[in-house]
């Protein structure tokens, strides 16, 4: 067992504590367990963060290549995006309790594939550039991921709402004006962060002159799909000032494309952003 | 004696039948005069809310028909032919009796100890007294009724916490809006439900305030109690757009708001939510209202939900109000029954003919100046002796009496007055001989 393993199995048993602490806070709501829920939590985004950097150490490049630190990047940007959410409304850390065990799923997943050096970038593409695409982009999909979780939780409730099924278990999910305003903190810093992440990766095929060919892989092609659904959302909640359920089913939209971009696409097509997984 | 309740509520009858089978203040009068005119001899009250139409009848004598009581009730419905008696409850003497003491008390609301429903009861009791349907019997009732509300009030914790449907409302809003000390509330209807409603918004930090109503004044009246603004009906379109919580609670009978109307009030609120809850019967707002997006609807019966959550919470003050009900209804029964028989008349006999005995030996001892040396001058002597000669008679009275009090709640009443009647000379009618009518015979 490497070191990277045994941090993400750390991680792994972090977010098994702050899922308990989190079921028990939403049975009885108490503003310490909230805050001690949320320090497990960070903790357990530290022990990502120190494995994906005990990988890089260990493949002598940014850890951005293959399975295990998308995996790993992705599970950390969601927590640090959740923290930041968490933070700022108290409220909201009750969502902990079904997005926590997801990313342990993720990170245990992700975890045969952390011993081998199948993430080790070509030579070519040991630039500080693609630190900033990759970080950018990862951070994106984070707080894209939670927009989601939020949407979804939205529409769950404006459904308890609308049916009248007050005493059930989603109806201790927060109030919806809430989760909207969170939705709405969410979409600006996700929007440039994706598109900072695209743009580098624009600067990156004209630094190492790859030419056109990008333009027609799979993954970039489904990567602009979703930019323009989080473009669109963007300009609704900025710009149009809209809000409710029509905008949370956009929201949702967006993260099937991103599921469909991230992992989806390989299942179907090669694309040279594979993360070392390949067709047969 | 007999007493009998019939009618519909929340817990025997859907919201729209109930809508069908409600009263106005106004209608209520009338509906008395009519029925007092179908059923003469009856003591008649007819309680409307917004979860429960009743009518109680009182007769002297002889047994009410309850078929015809219910026949004479939805004669005025707006639906007789509907099926209504389908489920319509009787209930006759003491478990009439008890049931309007569970509803004065808030224990038979829809908001278990609601203090709305008190209010309520007294006034269609003073309806009942403006028509003319009361009598000895309901008046004694309500009396009693009205005390037992406020013993248990006092006594016990059934109308602590959330316990209006105004405070209600309050929830089901945190349950759509972060903090309602940033929101609009509008309430359609300055009756009593939309006044309480606003003032548990108010207290909640709701920032601004509407107040429509037909009349104005009244609108104005409320509207600067909480520092609201007051509007005439026809701006009522006009402002909606602006409410994120609309509480209607209007006597109309008919809707005044429907899903044309919210939609065009949504078109400017950018799918920001409105909460409307209709708090009237019959309904002010249409069902298809809660089908336009970001709109939740909720009516009376709506809340039922929450407040058997409520409920569930103050389990022991309910039982605590229930054994209450049970001592008082017994209490009651016995005084109201005691009453009927003329035992308040025999006691006053009783007592008429002790103050009349010591009037007559007073007057004669000191009439054939006996009670030497007093004489006019020593009129402290005179007022001490016409005391104690009182207070005597008073003690040899205060036996029977007390056993009279006792015979009434045991059941023995009758027979303890024949008792009194053979040993005293007296009835609840007739006064008791004294030592001067002997003289005079």
């Amino acid at each position: 067992m490497n070191a990277e393993m045994l941090l993400s199995i750390l991680a792994c048993g972090m977010y098994a504590v702050a899922t308990v602490m989190a079921v028990a806070h939403i049975r009885d709501p108490a503003p310490s367990r909230g805050q001690d829920m949320m320090i497990v939590t960070g903790a357990a985004l530290a022990c990502l963060l120190g494995a994906l950097g005990v990988h890089g150490v260990r493949c002598g490049t940014f850890p951005a290549f293959g399975s295990y630190e998308a995996a790993t990047w992705y599970a950390a940007a969601v927590t640090a995006a959740y923290l930041y959410v968490g933070l700022r409304h108290e409220v909201l850390r009750t969502l902990s309790a079904l997005l926590l065990p997801c990313l342990g799923v993720i990170v245990v997943l992700a975890l045969p594939c952390s011993c081998g050096l199948a993430g080790r970038a070509p030579e070519a593409l040991h630039s500080p550039a693609i630190g900033v695409h990759v970080t950018a982009a990862f951070a994106g999909y984070g707080l894209f991921t939670l927009e989601s979780l939020l949407a979804a939780a939205y529409l769950v409730q404006d459904r308890n709402l609308k049916r009248k099924h007050l005493r059930r278990a989603g109806c201790r999910l927060p109030a919806l004006e809430v989760l909207d305003r969170a939705m709405q903190e969410l979409i600006g810093p996700a929007f440039l962060l994706f598109t900072l992440s695209i743009g580098m990766g624009i600067f990156l095929t004209h630094l190492y002159k790859w030419g056109t060919s990008w333009a027609a892989d799979p993954k970039v092609l489904l990567t602009g799909a979703t930019w323009l659904v989080y473009a669109l959302l963007f300009y609704l909640r900025g710009g149009a000032d809209r809000h409710g359920r029509r905008v949370a089913y956009v929201a949702l939209l967006g993260f099937v494309l991103i599921v469909a971009a991230f992992a989806g696409v390989h299942l179907v097509a090669q694309s040279r952003h594979d993360f070392g997984f390949r067709l047969p | 004696m007999e007493l009998v309740v019939l009618g519909i509520n929340f817990k025997t009858a859907p919201l729209d039948l109930r809508e069908k089978l409600s009263y106005t203040t106004a209608q209520v009068r009338e509906v008395l005069v009519r029925l007092q005119g179908a059923l003469p001899g009856l003591e008649l009250l007819l309680l409307s809310t917004c979860n429960r139409t009743e009518l109680y009848g009182a007769a002297e004598d002889g047994r009410i028909d309850d078929q015809a009581l219910a026949a004479a009730l939805v004669a005025g419905a707006a639906d007789p032919g509907g099926t209504f008696r389908e489920h319509v409850y009787v209930r006759r003497d003491r478990e009439a009796m008890a049931h309007l003491m569970a509803v004065a008390t808030g224990l038979d609301s829809l908001v278990v100890g609601e203090a709305e429903i008190l209010g309520q009861v007294k006034q269609a009791y003073q309806l009942a007294v403006e028509a003319g349907t009361t009598g000895r019997y309901l008046n004694a009732l309500a009396q009693q009724v009205f005390r037992v509300a406020k013993r248990v009030r006092s006594e016990t914790d059934l109308a602590r916490g959330r316990v209006s449907v105004g405070s209600i409302a309050v929830e089901l809003a945190c349950r759509v809006f972060d903090d309602l000390a940033r929101k609009t509330a509008m309430i359609i209807g300055a009756g009593e439900m939309g006044e309480l409603t606003m003032r548990a918004l108010v207290s909640r930090g709701v920032k601004g305030t509407y107040v429509v109503n037909r009349s104005l004044d009244r609108a104005r009246a409320i509207a600067d109690e909480y520092r609201g603004i007051a509007l005439p009906f026809e701006r009522l379109a006009d402002f909606l757009p602006q409410a994120d919580i609309v509480i209607s609670s209007t006597s109309a009978p008919y809707c005044i708001l429907d899903a044309p109307a919210i939609r065009n009030a949504m078109a400017s609120r950018h799918g920001r939510p409105m909460l409307l809850v209709d708090l009237a019967v019959p309904r002010d707002i249409e069902e298809d209202v809660g089908e336009v997006g970001n709109v939740y609807l909720y009516n009376i019966d709506d809340l039922e939900e929450i407040a058997s959550e409520n409920l569930s919470k103050r389990q022991g003050a309910m039982d605590q109000a229930r054994r209450i009900v049970e001592d008082e209804v017994s209490a009651v029964a016995a005084a109201l029954q005691a009453d009927a028989l003329g035992i308040g008349a025999l006691m006053r006999r009783l007592d008429e003919t002790a103050a009349g005995i010591r009037d007559a030996e007073l007057a004669r001892a000191f009439a054939k100046e006996r009670v030497a040396p007093l004489g006019p001058a020593c009129d402290a002597c005179r007022d001490e002796i016409c005391a104690m000669l009182q207070r005597a008679l008073a003690k040899m009275v205060a036996g029977p009496k007390k056993a009279l009090s006792e015979a009434a709640r045991s059941g023995d009443l009758e027979e303890f007055v024949r008792v009194a009647a053979r040993l005293y000379g007296i009835t609840k009618d007739t006064p008791g001989k004294t030592p001067k009518d002997d003289h005079e015979t």
